[in-house]
């Protein structure tokens, strides 16, 4: 396959793997891409500590009187003028919940920005991407080959007819 | 002197091949030869490029690579121009989706037990065989449907659909 980060053509294939979101098929294909090539483990390994720190983030219990609380609040903000509400949401007792949530928003569009600019951020050697792509269009070549060994899938042709093409 | 007399007589004997005879035999013309495949390139890199090349994979995937391209490398040379006509045709014949499609679909009867593999074999060839009318046929018959399991039918139905005219 094509590199997603060197092509930029599947870039989104890369989020979706770490999204776990990518069927069996895909994640095969690119899981094997990914052994061969240093730029694309890399954005995994990233990846996988993202996704793993939010899989261990566990939100604060939320109070037994939290909705009358925030019912409350919302009650006093209508109350409020509108430049109150408008910059009322930007003091800092209302941003320490949302602290966690707003790094972890951040690191994905870290993430996201190494996939639209990789050639600022991840520099593989020059020559990897190209024995890479020899060595899986090997692979893939074998593959064809066993699966045309087994079925039967083009119809006859001679040489002749290969030139004319 | 009846020696020198009988070596001269051999003489445009042993020079007859690359007379005008040899120049009505079918050679192999630019124009007729088969284009080589990937493998081919990656069989007349240098032994030490291709060496850096497999050690870049994994050690199972290299074995199971060098495993395929020691049974290509032990095609005989006619073998071996079989394999190339049809890697060809099959690039020739099918867009880019249809290959995936077929690489796909290929990759899943590959997960199917050997013994269910040979009778889907089988079918597929006879399937192929059929005009598209009674191939349609065939596959919603009540024999098709109970011989095989749902994904098994839509192996069969998706790869004869792939050669279907």
């Amino acid at each position: 396959m094509k590199c997603p980060i060197e092509t930029q053509e599947n870039a989104e294939l890369l989020l979706s793997y770490s999204a776990r979101r990518l069927n069996p098929e895909s994640t095969a294909i690119l899981e094997a891409h990914m052994e061969l090539c240093p730029a694309c483990q890399e954005f995994r390994d990233g990846q996988r500590a993202l996704w793993e720190a939010l899989d261990q983030w566990e939100a604060r219990p939320v109070s037994a009187d939290f909705d009358r609380r925030l019912y409350r609040r919302i009650e006093e903000q209508d109350r409020m003028g509108w430049w109150a509400r408008t910059f009322g949401s930007m003091r800092p007792v209302f941003l320490r919940p949302a602290l966690p949530l707003a790094a972890m928003a951040c690191l994905v569009l870290v993430a996201g920005f190494i996939i639209d600019e990789p050639r600022q951020t991840v520099v593989p050697t020059a020559e990897v991407p190209q024995v890479v792509r020899e060595v899986e269009q090997v692979e893939r070549t074998l593959e064809d080959l066993e699966m045309l060994r087994q079925f039967n899938l083009v119809a006859p042709v001679s040489n002749s007819d290969l030139s004319r093409s | 002197m009846a020696l020198v007399a009988s070596l001269a007589a051999q003489r445009p004997a042993l020079k007859a091949p690359r007379g005008p005879a040899e120049k009505g035999m079918p050679r192999a013309g630019k124009k007729d030869r088969i284009p080589r495949t990937p493998v081919d390139r990656f069989n007349r890199m240098p032994p030490e490029d291709r060496q850096k090349a497999l050690e870049k994979l994994p050690p199972e995937r290299r074995k199971r690579l060098e495993d395929q391209l020691n049974q290509y490398n032990h095609l005989t040379p006619e073998q071996r121009r079989q394999e190339r006509l049809r890697y060809q045709a099959f690039n020739q014949q099918f867009p880019p989706d249809k290959q995936n499609q077929a690489r796909r679909l290929f990759r899943q009867f590959g997960e199917l037990p050997a013994e269910r593999q040979g009778s889907l074999r089988k079918e597929f060839e006879s399937l192929r065989a059929l005009p598209d009318t009674e191939r349609r046929a065939r596959i919603n018959s009540d024999e098709f449907r109970s011989k095989y399991d749902s994904h098994e039918q839509k192996i069969l139905r998706d790869l004869s659909g792939l050669v279907s005219k």
